[in-house]
């Protein structure tokens, strides 16, 4: 390395995030391939390197002998300053070589806080940031749970890439080879990519003031409707054999195996359940030899079982009883992200973690019955109390409950009922745990997502977001509660931006010129640059109607937009829809729209 | 069974900090599937130990860990199987078996070899340089404040010149707990003295690390 390169790196925080080399990282000529990919993701190093769809997308790309893939992340602002200072580009760690030099730079968009870092590393990277002012190559495409309402980042991103990225890889990266070969024009090639199934090219539709919002309108030689793409059959479909293994832990270091996608337990706030529908397993049989491939190819040892909702797995006992013992003779352990509310989970944790309790998390999101029913979270007290009883009978004693403020039709009760909750859980705590338990409680503002029953809702206002915090924090005082939620900025901004139209990206700019950066990191979010537009936006905090035309209608999941109608209705009644998996149609469309089918493996063990 | 192995750091990895280096080279342990040992308790740790941990962006071409295995494995297979799974700018150089009874490397540590590079950024920083070489005391001030003398620490000093517009020295210095040189202090020894002439921070390689041996002799320690 020379002592220049050595020298930059020495001055920032963390070098180790920006050289690459990593055990399994793939390292072809870009100059060589017939299509170069690089692989972008808006936060640091440590925070990419845990997502699950980088893994796979680099994994897969680079599988195919003439395509590379090569990885990007967003640099901290002492290397930003760096790069800025010293005239210098973002680069890939593999061939250290400018995004710009690449034929698609892609974009995974997780959360919508993370929109400016995506400007930035267009900047830094040596490509104008509007995609009206971009010649030739490289392509700016992006992919992710986001892209379900593309049109904030609309005049920035040249192709969407709706649903599961891996199913139109293939057919992109061929068309963007032949545009190579044959020379054409970027317009006749994003008209060309437009006829993908699955690829949204939003240059191709113009807009249209219709009420509140702009929403595009389909040219002649585009789609109407984009209807989500994805895997029809996850027991077949490509599973990477090897993970690039970080020098430095990143926030998820481990073995991932994705047991499942989708859950249609159908919570109806969360965007998740409605957009990755239906349903799809992995067997036990084919994530044995996943991990036993991954575990020596990487050296982890910890196994994880990943899915929107891991203990719905049908097999989900085999699965954690496999897992815990095959490998505990090799000190490899095992962990289960998210637990369902009920004594069986709590028993599927307990043989996971058979000597070091650390603590439990559950989700009951609403404090009262009433509302509960409303989100359609289908766990009742009972649920609740049995889950935490079972917990602290086996020797934990540390909990922590997730609870929204700012549920359609909450009320003060509603509020209240969160610190009851808390409350009876530290009670019960105090009878049956073998230590003081600790409990905390995080608390989370609802902010309404498109493609969900709740995509009409109101947001709270930033004073309703304080009255309502420092309600919980007046009835939940002492030692035994640790309460957190997050600033209500933040929130409004990530709700706005999760809503907004294709003019949203001025104000996505203007922030990022102000120097907005990693917006979802609390010590780095700003509100004073993104003043103008968190002040107005009344809208935001009153119920849209059902008839107002939306920006991502055109964006099509695979679920009817009169089954979210439906279900919002039902939510005004408090009224409950059961999980599908269990045999009954709700008619929700997806199956029949994506020609899909449900891919459970020992049938439901879903309790009514 | 404890086992002794000596390994590489360079290029990139020179930005590894010791956790991460530590990590790095369990993922290979276990890529190698080398039966080492885990502690007893909650969270069971492997019994691995290195002796004077390098700062971040030093280089080095001896680093030395030891390892306790659960069984007897023959060094010269750990060699082979563990050197195809690290790194290659971590790559191991030797293996060998050391006794249980002997003192960590952490307690054995008595000097180190290294080459010392600055870059020099303005004229005439070679007369201050023979200045200082002169003097009997190279004084600073320690990470604490307190005076100390960095020459008394040296056991081989060599000045290199200039190449390249780099300054070098190839040192001999003692290290350990008690008596230890750190590359930083002397390269900030050098800066001041040469009134910002020559910068900081400097690279560090270092090469070799050696134990007294039973004549009292310093004997590296490669090669058991």
């Amino acid at each position: 390395m020379n002592w220049e390169k050595w020298q930059d790196l020495m001055e920032v925080e963390r070098p180790i995030r920006y050289v690459g080399g990593e055990w399994n990282q793939i390292k072809k000529d870009p100059e060589k391939a017939k299509v170069s990919w690089a692989l972008s993701f808006p936060d640091v190093y440590e925070v990419g390197m845990s997502h699950l769809g980088l893994k796979i997308l680099y994994h897969l790309i680079n599988s195919h002998p003439d395509y590379v893939a090569e990885r990007a992340f967003a640099p901290w602002g002492d290397r930003e300053q760096q790069l800025r200072k010293k005239g210098r580009l973002l680069h890939t760690l593999e061939s250290d070589r400018p995004l710009k030099d690449f034929d698609i730079v892609g974009f995974s968009l997780q959360y919508e806080l993370s929109y400016t870092n995506v400007l930035n590393m267009l900047d830094l990277g040596g490509i104008p940031i509007f995609a009206e002012e971009r010649t030739g190559f490289p392509l700016i495409v992006a992919g992710g749970p986001n892209v379900f309402n593309p049109e904030p980042l609309g005049e920035f991103i040249d192709c969407f890439f709706i649903g599961e990225s891996e199913e139109m890889i293939e057919a992109f990266s061929r068309e963007v080879f032949r545009a190579k070969e044959e020379n054409w024009e970027r317009d006749k090639l994003l008209e060309a990519l437009g006829k993908i199934p699955g690829i949204y090219v939003p240059g191709l539709y113009s807009i249209e003031k219709k009420g509140i919002f702009s929403c595009p309108v389909a040219g002649l030689n585009a789609p109407p409707k984009i209807e989500k793409q994805m895997v029809r059959n996850l027991e077949e479909s490509y599973f990477p054999e090897k993970f690039v293994v970080p020098f430095t832990p990143a926030i998820h270091d481990r073995v991932t195996l994705e047991i499942a996608r989708g859950c249609t337990r159908g919570c109806r706030f969360c965007q998740a359940g409605m957009i990755y529908r239906p349903v799809r397993e992995r067997s036990l049989e084919k994530l044995k030899k996943q991990a036993d491939k991954l575990l020596s190819a990487t050296g982890y040892n910890e196994i994880s079982l990943l899915s929107l909702s891991t203990t719905d797995h049908s097999q989900i006992a085999p699965l954690v009883n496999y897992f815990s013992k095959e490998y505990s003779g090799l000190g490899v352990s095992l962990s289960l992200p998210s637990l369902r509310i009920d004594a069986f989970s709590v028993g599927l944790a307990q043989e996971v973690q058979r000597v070091k309790k650390t603590g439990l998390t559950f989700a009951p999101e609403a404090g009262t019955q009433r509302l509960r029913n409303v989100i359609n979270k289908g766990v009742s007290q009972d649920d609740l109390f049995e889950a935490v009883g079972a917990a602290f009978r086996s020797g934990w004693t540390n909990i922590k409950l997730y609870f929204m403020i700012g549920l359609p039709t909450e009320k003060e009760e509603d509020v209240k009922g969160i610190a009851d909750l808390a409350r009876q859980v530290w009670e019960l705590g105090k009878e049956y745990a073998p230590r003081r338990p600790q409990i905390t409680v995080s608390i989370a503002t609802f902010v309404p997502k498109p493609h969900t029953p709740f995509q009409w809702d109101a947001l709270l206002s930033l004073p309703q977001i304080e009255e309502r915090q420092k309600m919980l924090k007046n009835l939940l005082r002492g030692k035994q509660f640790n309460l957190n939620w997050h600033g209500g900025e933040s929130t409004k901004l990530e709700a706005l931006l999760a809503r907004g139209d294709r003019k949203m990206g001025r104000e996505i700019f203007k922030a990022w010129e102000k120097g907005a950066r990693f917006d979802g990191w609390s010590e780095e979010f700003k509100p004073e640059l993104w003043a103008g537009l968190l002040e107005n936006n009344d809208w935001i905090h009153k119920p849209l109607s059902t008839e107002e035309e939306l920006p991502w209608d055109h964006i099509f999941s695979g679920v009817e937009k009169s089954f979210l109608e439906k279900e919002r209705q039902k939510s005004r009644e408090a009224e409950e829809t059961l999980d599908c998996r269990k045999g009954v149609c709700h008619g929700c469309g997806c199956c029949g729209n994506l020609k899909a089918v449900i891919e459970v493996f020992g049938g439901s063990n879903i309790e009514d | 069974m404890r086992i002794r192995v000596k390994h590489l750091k360079l290029g990139k990895l020179v930005f590894l900090s010791q956790l991460d280096m530590v990590n790095t080279i369990l993922n290979a342990l276990r890529r190698a599937k080398i039966p080492f040992a885990l502690s007893e308790g909650f969270s069971p740790k492997p019994k691995i130990s290195y002796g004077l941990p390098l700062p971040v962006g030093a280089g080095s071409l001896g680093e030395y860990f030891d390892l306790i295995l659960e069984k007897r494995v023959e060094p010269q297979k750990i060699k082979k199987s563990l050197g195809k799974q690290v790194p290659e700018l971590l790559g191991i150089q030797d293996v060998w078996e050391v006794s249980l009874q002997e003192p960590s490397i952490q307690a054995q540590v008595s000097a180190a070899d290294y080459y010392l590079w600055q870059k020099v950024s303005g004229q005439d920083f070679e007369v201050y340089l023979k200045d200082f070489f002169s003097k009997d005391r190279w004084e600073y001030k320690d990470r604490k404040g307190r005076e100390k003398d960095i020459k008394k620490f040296l056991i081989n000093f060599d000045y290199l010149g200039i190449k390249q517009g780099l300054t070098g020295f190839k040192i001999k210095a003692m290290a350990g707990s008690e008596n230890n040189f750190r590359p930083s202090d002397f390269f900030e020894i050098i800066k001041k003295t040469t009134q910002g002439r020559i910068e900081t921070p400097g690279r560090i390689l270092r090469c070799e690390l050696y134990h007294r041996g039973e004549n009292g002799s310093l004997t590296p320690f490669s090669g058991g």
